[in-house]
């Protein structure tokens, strides 16, 4: 009991870091129908802008994590502007092509991880979190830090729910998802949306990125693995609540931290993959069919009916 | 109104035209759709734009609406050339274009459709617009938390009416929006169409249901391969062998 206990916080605290990946990488595909893996690389920004300004330059902890936020925004937002925008072009000059984007994304990916290895060397860095005791729940016992880390991601993702239920950008994000040709006949500047939801979703990767590296030991390349999870975890459900991503986030993680525990090695993340590709294949694939099907059979089955009677 | 696909061109001195729009060329990809183009279109005047599939009219509301950019000519609104403006540019001033399909926000819900269509303009004059509207279609505010994709044909039409005129346009275009309509939908329609002509709203229609122009149009602008090959008035119209003049 006590363990399982242990799991379910596990998976809270690292899902926590998941879901902030998983909605920015689904919300960008919702809207834009890119496969952003470059996301990754903005987590390293997060990560180790983070680490710079606070261990290099000792910067107060909390300063640097706001810098390395803000420039994972700023980093995010400029690959749309330089590499997304050329690419795809906007609404009406639009080249229908979703291959070039996510090459690009690759690519963006790529570099990023190699110039951050390239400063920063390729050993795992740490920033130690701060110490705010140890708290107790049922028999175990969780870092008040940790805590905090859920709180900090729950709330920052459904901040971001209410931003797109709530206000004029945030609904006109949506609709850019939804009818880029209706979202332009109504004048809302396609260019103007997509940067504000490359800057938000690049606060979330950043954001992931710097409770990750306050957490455990983080490489640059670590971004690409935690970029495939939140793609997964999205693609189950893309059409969503963010908060539903979440909830999805946590219940991967804790896939993920009950095979560490009882499987262990590198094999906890072979089956986590193995479990999230199922389900998006259940879920995107099979079910869908299932439905199809049914639907046939019903409709046969009233036509028989009326050619009866 | 003066509408031609030459360089002649009569001069109106009664009144200023609203839209002017001087010999335009448009199309796809080095594809010429639109060839030299003339027209001009007074406040509170209503056109019809006839022609087979390919003709050009969607392309021409396209150009007018800013989502496709002219290769020769220009656009003139209101006496200031708006060729070069971007297309929130064009909304702000009140050049509004519900397209052909209608290009709703499906998984948003009615109230979300009809406010986004005053995106350009304040947020109490967005709900002041959304009061009026629901006003004139009282279903929307009952029904103003379903989905889009949840309504008919005919209700997603009048969304679609409605988010466009949510913008209090000054110049309303409305592309084929009989497509896939019941006769009651039609009827309700023809309604609406005929609401704006008597409001004096300047509107253009494109339209393959000619009888339906017909009842709403004062002015019509015949296309065939991109270029004006008539135009008439509503009373000059010959309705019995109207296809032919395609």
């Amino acid at each position: 009991m006590s363990q399982l206990l242990d799991i379910i916080i596990q998976a809270f605290y690292t899902g926590a870091e998941w879901a902030l990946i998983a909605t920015g990488f689904g919300f960008i595909a919702r809207t834009t129908n890119i496969f952003h893996l470059a996301l990754g690389g903005i987590y390293a920004i997060g990560a180790y802008g983070c680490y710079y300004f606070t261990v290099q330059l000792g910067m107060p902890l909390f300063i640097g994590a706001i810098i390395g936020v803000l420039l994972a925004g700023v980093g995010g937002a400029l690959i749309d502007l330089a590499v997304y925008q050329p690419v795809t072009g906007l609404y009406g000059k639009r080249q229908v092509d979703r291959l070039s984007p996510f090459i690009a994304s690759l690519g963006v990916l790529i570099v990023l991880q190699n110039c951050i290895q390239l400063w920063f060397g390729s050993i795992p860095l740490f920033i130690e979190s701060p110490d705010w005791g140890v708290a107790t729940i049922g028999t175990s016992r969780i870092l008040v830090w940790n805590l905090v880390k859920i709180l900090i991601s729950f709330c920052s993702v459904a901040a971001f729910a209410l931003w797109l239920v709530k206000t004029r950008t945030g609904a006109s994000a949506l609709a850019l998802g939804q009818s880029p040709e209706g979202a332009s006949v109504v004048g809302i500047s396609e260019r103007a949306v997509r940067l504000q939801i490359f800057f938000a979703t690049g606060l979330f990767a950043g954001l992931a990125g710097v409770l990750a590296i306050m957490t455990h030991p983080t490489l640059p390349h670590d971004g690409l693995a935690i970029v495939i999870y939140g793609a997964l975890i999205a693609m189950m459900l893309p059409k969503a609540n963010v908060l539903v991503w979440w909830l999805i986030a946590v219940a991967a993680a804790f896939v993920y931290a009950a095979t560490i525990t009882t499987i262990g090695g590198g094999w906890h993340d072979v089956v986590l993959q193995t479990v999230l590709m199922s389900a998006v294949v259940i879920l995107r694939i099979i079910m869908p069919a299932m439905q199809r099907r049914r639907i046939i059979r019903e409709a046969s089955l009233l036509e028989a009916t009326k050619n009866n009677r | 109104m003066n509408i031609s696909s030459s360089s002649s061109s009569k001069v109106d001195i009664e009144q200023e035209p609203l839209l002017t729009i001087n010999g335009l060329r448009a199309g796809y990809r080095g594809w010429e759709v639109l060839s030299d183009i003339n027209l001009r279109l007074k406040p509170g005047e209503t056109l019809g734009i006839l022609g087979h599939n390919g003709a050009g009219k969607t392309t021409l509301l396209r150009c007018i609406a800013g989502l496709l950019a002219p290769t020769h000519g220009q656009i003139s609104y209101d006496g200031e050339d708006i060729s070069r403006w971007s297309i929130p540019q064009r909304v702000k001033k009140g050049i509004v274009l519900v397209p052909q399909g209608r290009a709703l926000f499906r998984e948003l819900s009615i109230r979300d459709n009809v406010m986004l269509g005053a995106f350009r303009k304040t947020p109490s004059e967005a709900l002041q617009a959304w009061n009026s509207l629901s006003e004139r279609w009282k279903w929307l505010a009952e029904r103003q938390t379903t989905h889009v994709e949840k309504l008919s044909g005919g209700q997603q039409q009048i969304v679609a009416n409605a988010r466009g005129l949510a913008s209090l346009p000054n110049l309303l275009m409305v592309d084929e929006p009989s497509i896939g309509l019941s006769g009651v939908a039609v009827t309700e329609l023809v309604e609406f169409l005929k609401g704006l002509r008597s409001e004096g709203k300047t509107t253009i229609l494109v339209e393959q249901n000619v009888g339906l122009a017909a009842n709403v149009c004062d002015h019509f602008m015949i296309l065939r391969n991109g270029e004006v090959i008539g135009l008439y008035h509503r009373s000059e119209l010959p309705m019995e062998n109207l296809w032919s003049l395609f």
